[in-house]
């Protein structure tokens, strides 16, 4: 065929493979237009399409050969620097190992050299090696074959020469042996112990198999070639299946972890995982899948998806079906049969061994280290930390039920830290000192990087995994001081890189949250948390400043903004949240399937309304028709997340969250009754979650918090006893949570409320001497709380809240001094707090309702005294009601505050003034309720208060009796 | 060139101990040479890479002949050997590396099939020469490939169409990757895989048909 007409067949043919089947005929009689000697060699090449899938000529043709031999043949005898080489003992994928000897010296001294293949790409730098050897060389254990020296050959292959270690396979050792399993958990031990002393000098094996682990006969076990795999990295090539695959040939695939098949970031996780497959294979005879050599595909396939079969179950599996060239399957082991064998790995080594393997790296053991341990434990008989179940559940057993765990934890971190202190210092001066090599500058820092990622996400992501757990507290102080001296020292050396710089305003965020985030299991920290916010912002300020448009950094500046917001005054907070809602929108417009930011847009939105006339907030602006419409846009967001996960946890928590700050401004505006709907609805949900997960405490939380609002909104409506029902048990609730973690001060806050609400639905009720018993106790609690941070506003607004409670339970019993005391401290702290943020609606609206309460009490000993805190509590209210008329909630109170201080002003009639003041109290008392009868928001409970109100207006003779008027607001 | 088939006569230490560092320098500067348009430094390089391309597979040749172990050695770790051997310096640019690697491959090529030829073990190269298939599972009955067959194709794919037969060189012989061969070649990896893709094709129609001609 001539090249003109094979180039016609090849675009005929081309454009053929590009359709599917069912459309090349009509394509062809297009493509051809009746040149039949075309049609027909196209046809007749597309009936060998299946090359493409079958890898005809697919794999470069190979010879057999003997290069072993040749090899051997080839360099035996030669010198390779001082080193003579006598024989070849060992090969494999990266290259061959020869026995040598130096030469030059008097005696002889053997070492092993390591001679290394290179592909075509291979990024070798003899600098570079010579960089990472000499990290190398530092590593000093005696379980760990020393590095001894190493460069590269004539021809340019690089060598290393290592201690020379007589021995045997460790799994081999095993074998031959017939060790029992205790014997192999020992050996294998200290083989953690090793790896974790490396990893402590920042040094990955990367390549852990049984070839790599000799022992020798005196039964110490040597590791080889630790580090050997980075120098000889791959890595700047792109990432292509090919080049993974072609490194996992490298590597030996049966140890490798799924990060390094994948060709992701290799860590001291992946050295775990290797340890997890070594010890199942030592255990089991077998490898804890079967890998199919033939295809890197699916090799690749099954280490990342296939879980491995427990090694309990694995050594009653018939031969054959474990992986190629197992040992005969526990016969080895000195245990016995298979039965028992299989009986003796149920359970804790199950566990174990399966923690080690688990795909997510974050999932195993911590650190070779508290793999070594939870086998010791195991081999003296203590439980181990290994869990079958999910990381959370796991690390509820750990902390809640194994002491010896947190110190596990506690010994981690320090090591971490020092390990920290260390490569700091390198890095540091590595920077500092231009003289030094570029390569070592790179490599330093790239340690200093790993480290960096282990500390981060030790500190943050072991902190998450805990942080809802029961009795977490106190290792999450701990790891906030660790982080904390962490975070300093770094942020001395961060200055000129934006990226670390970007990362540590993260992290102190995250730090202050953990510290003092009111929104979150917090520990009370408050000032410890706005410092960290303002390290965040001063980090993360002059780098917005450069990088105006970057929306990692805006989204975090959203996040800063968002938590400084509840550490500030009313009206910065709104600021705020606005500011956050502002980027968070124009961002999501951008990226409209960006769950995450989606969630954190609702959750601005959730928070924001609650600082707009929310009861529950302590502090907010005014404005019910704007926290509701937050509410609404918040739930809005939220409840498709739910729709599409029925299940998940945190889209649950959230609508949870939302509907309940619906509800919220449906009572505020006057609608509890359609305030409940959204309540129970809600609430029925959120029961199943936590029959399915009764360990999430957050749940349990949650429930307890919205069960304390049904009950508010059921007792408002006057159905007391159906509060109670409701009250009783969420009580329980949050008592058993708060003395399951007395340092969680967010319980405490939520517990200080429980009782304040259970002892005023107990007076209303009746129960007296019940309801001074809770009151105290909140006031008790209120001030263990001010004592931990006696500047948090939070704490404060509590207190106040409890003196008012008690003072009131107090004057029911008769003891009306010590009550008009109470009462008389809360109006204090609360008037304060207005001094202290004048834009908050909130402190301003408790203090009016505190003085009704005060002014109750004073009534019936000094009624002088009770008309003035009346008036103060009327001048305080009545300009917030008119700002916002919808307030349903504060209108009562004035309504209320109107009719006593009318009563007041009559009763202590000394002069003419007080009856005319008097009724013009009661006027516009009246008023109030008459319009909030128009609106359809008054309530049964408030109709005799309105009927007394209308009366005493008629007593007074007002012209405007019973009429309503149209006006009436403006006349407040 | 005269093809010298290989014996175990001239394979062994000899050849390599007499490659002295002034050679590979030579190498170097023959590769910089081509690469400047400098044809005859193409003749004179490939003077020094066939001999010991020759070598190395000779040996193992040469061992095959004995019926010993089974091992297998790829086409691609020869050349990438030879190479190591002859210019295995890290200073050479890499369009060196890849000129080096496209004379090795279509060597590499000549010599394996000068083998296969001379055995007389032309049909399905019994012996010596096997393939690893990926699919050798599935085509347990026969996973060699006539290279002498191969070898007449290419030689026909040559006329027609250059590229082409140029690209299976590399990826087969040479065992080099679509991205090495993209580079080799100044083509784009989606012309390469193309090419590669319609070449497979045609090779494999042809070798069934010359399969059907001798089994018949």
């Amino acid at each position: 065929m001539i090249p003109e007409r094979w180039q016609q067949v090849k675009d005929v043919l081309q454009g053929a493979l590009e359709l599917s089947e069912q459309w090349r005929k009509t394509f062809l009689d297009d493509a051809c237009q009746g040149d039949r000697p075309l049609r027909q060699e196209v046809e007749s090449l597309l009936l060998h399409e299946n090359v493409l899938t079958e890898g005809f000529l697919r794999s470069p043709v190979a010879v057999s050969a003997q290069d072993v031999e040749r090899d051997a043949a080839s360099w035996a005898g030669r010198r390779i620097g001082p080193y003579e080489i006598i024989e070849i003992i060992g090969e494999g994928g990266m290259g061959s190992v020869y026995r040598a000897a130096r030469a030059d010296e008097q005696y002889q001294k053997q070492v092993a050299i390591k001679i290394v293949k290179l592909g075509l790409h291979t990024p070798f730098t003899l600098a570079r090696f010579r960089a990472e050897r000499q990290i190398l060389a530092n590593l000093e254990h005696p379980n760990i074959a020393r590095l001894l020296d190493g460069g590269a050959t004539e021809a340019g292959l690089p060598y290393v020469v290592m201690e020379l270690i007589d021995g045997q396979p460790i799994d081999q050792y095993c074998e031959a042996r017939k060790l029992s399993v205790e014997e192999r958990l020992r050996l294998f031990r200290t083989v953690c112990l090793a790896v974790q002393y490396a990893h402590q000098h920042l040094v990955v094996h990367r390549d852990l198999k049984p070839a790599n682990i000799l022992v020798t006969a005196d039964g110490i076990p040597k590791l080889l070639d630790f580090g050997i795999a980075k120098i000889l990295d791959t890595g700047s090539i792109p990432g292509g299946t090919e080049t993974t695959i072609g490194f996992m040939l490298m590597l030996t695939p049966e140890y490798a972890s799924p990060e390094q098949v994948r060709g992701d970031t290799v860590t001291t996780a992946s050295d775990v995982y290797s340890l997890g497959v070594i010890l199942y294979r030592l255990l089991t005879g077998r490898h804890p899948y079967s890998l199919d050599r033939r295809s890197p595909e699916l090799m690749m396939k099954t280490i990342c998806d296939t879980e491995p079969v427990r090694p309990s179950a694995a050594v009653q599996r018939p031969e054959g079906t474990a992986g190629e060239g197992a040992v005969a399957a526990g016969d080895g082991v000195a245990d016995g049969t298979a039965d028992k064998l299989s009986k003796r790995l149920r359970g804790d080594l199950d566990n174990v061994v399966l923690m080690a393997l688990r795909k997510d790296e974050h999932r195993r053991y911590l650190s070779a280290g508290q793999f070594a341990e939870d086998i010791q434990r195991h081999l003296e008989s203590l439980p181990v930390i290994a869990r079958k179940d999910t990381a959370r559940y796991r690390a509820s057993k750990f902390v809640a039920r194994h002491k010896v765990g947190v110190v596990a934890v506690v010994a981690i971190l320090l090591t971490l830290a020092s390990g920290l202190a260390v490569t700091l210092r390198e890095a540091r001066i590595a920077r500092q000192q231009t003289e030094i090599a570029r390569q070592q500058r790179a490599q330093a820092e790239e340690r200093f990087k790993d480290l960096r990622q282990v500390a981060n996400s030790f500190m943050f992501e072991f902190h998450d995994s805990i942080k809802h757990l029961a009795g977490a507290t106190p290792v999450r102080a701990l790891l906030v001081r660790r982080s904390r001296d962490y975070l300093d020292r770094l942020a001395h050396d961060a200055n000129g890189d934006p990226s670390l710089q970007q990362e540590l305003g993260t992290a102190y965020m995250k730090l202050g949250d953990i510290q003092g985030n009111p929104a979150e299991a917090d520990l009370g920290d408050t000032n410890g948390a706005k410092v960290s916010y303002q390290n965040a912002l001063a980090i993360l300020q002059p780098l917005l400043a450069s990088h105006p448009n970057e929306p990692a950094l805006q989204l975090q500046a959203a996040a800063l903004d968002e938590r400084i917001a509840l550490h500030s005054s009313a009206q910065e907070c709104v600021d705020r949240l606005h500011k956050a809602i502002y980027i968070r929108e124009a961002l999501l417009a951008d990226n409209p399937a960006d769950v995450q930011l989606r969630r954190d847009l609702a959750s601005s939105y959730a928070e924001l309304s609650l600082h707009y006339a929310n009861p529950y907030t302590i502090s907010y602006l005014l404005g019910s028709a704007t926290g509701m419409r937050y509410a609404r846009k918040s739930l809005d967001l939220r409840q498709p997340l739910l729709d599409a996960a029925p299940n998940d946890a945190i889209s649950l928590f959230d609508v949870f969250e939302s509907y309940h700050y619906v509800a919220d401004m449906l009572w505020v505006t006057g609608h509890p009754r359609e305030a409940l709907h959204y309540q129970m609805s809600i609430r029925d949900r959120m029961r199943a979650f936590i029959e399915h997960n009764p360990t999430n405490s957050e749940a349990r939380r949650l429930l307890v918090t919205g069960e304390g609002r049904v009950a508010s909104v059921l007792e408002e409506l006057g159905e007391l006893s159906r509060a109670w029902e409701v009250l009783q048990p969420a009580y329980r609730g949050i008592l058993a949570i708060g003395a399951a973690d007395t340092k969680n001060v967010q319980i405490q806050r939520q517990e200080i409320s429980g009782y304040n609400q259970v002892g005023e639905l107990a007076l209303r009720m009746g129960k007296l001497q019940e309801a001074i018993r809770d009151h105290r106790q909140a006031v008790a609690f209120s001030l263990s709380l001010i004592k931990i941070d006696p500047t948090n506003s939070d704490s404060q607004y509590r207190l106040a809240n409890s003196y008012q409670a008690l003072g009131n339970a107090l004057a029911v019993g008769g003891n009306l001094k010590e009550a008009e005391e109470n009462s008389g401290k809360g109006a204090e702290i609360r008037q304060s707090l207005v001094l202290a943020d004048p834009s908050d609606a909130r402190g301003r609206y408790a203090r009016a309702k505190n003085l009704l309460d005060l002014g109750n009490i004073q009534a019936r000993g000094s009624p002088g005294h009770a008309l003035r805190s009346f008036q103060d509590g009327i001048a305080i209210l009545a300009p917030m009601v008119t700002a916002d008329p919808d307030d349903w909630l504060m209108e009562r109170t004035l309504a209320d505050l109107y009719s006593v201080a009318g009563l007041a002003s009559v009763d202590g009639a000394q002069i003419t003034r007080s009856q005319r003041q008097g009724c013009s109290f009661f006027l516009k008392g009246a008023a109030l309720w008459r319009d909030m009868g128009q609106r359809n928001v008054l309530i049964e409970v408030d109709r005799p208060k309105f009927e007394a109100a209308a009366r005493r207006q008629r007593e007074c003779g007002s012209p405007q009796g019973g009429r309503p008027t149209g006006n009436l607001k403006t006349n407040r | 060139m005269t093809r010298i088939l290989c014996s175990a006569k001239e394979t062994g230490f000899g050849v390599c101990a007499a490659l002295s560092s002034s050679s590979s320098s030579h190498v170097t500067e023959l590769l910089a040479r081509w690469s400047d348009g400098d044809a005859a430094a193409r003749e004179a390089l490939i003077a020094v890479v066939y001999p010991e391309l020759r070598r190395l597979a000779g040996k193992c040749l040469a061992g095959q002949q004995r019926h010993q172990q089974h091992q297998t050695l790829q086409s691609t770790a020869l050349v990438h050997e030879a190479y190591l051997r002859l210019a295995g310096q890290s200073s050479l640019r890499a369009e060196n590396r890849a000129h080096f690697f496209a004379i090795a491959a279509r060597l590499m090529r000549e010599i394996l099939v000068d083998h296969a030829r001379s055995r007389g073990a032309a049909k399905r190269g019994a012996g010596c020469l096997t393939l690893s298939f990926d699919e050798a599972v599935a085509l347990p009955r026969r996973p060699q490939i006539d290279l002498v067959a191969l070898d007449d194709a290419l030689n026909e794919l040559t006329v027609m169409d250059p590229r082409q037969s140029q690209i299976v060189d590399l990826r087969f012989f040479g065992g080099l990757s679509i991205e090495d061969t993209s580079q080799v070649l100044g083509l784009s990896p989606a012309t390469v895989k193309r090419e590669w893709s319609i070449a497979r094709m045609w090779l494999q129609r042809e070798l069934r048909r010359s399969e059907a001609t001798h089994d018949s």
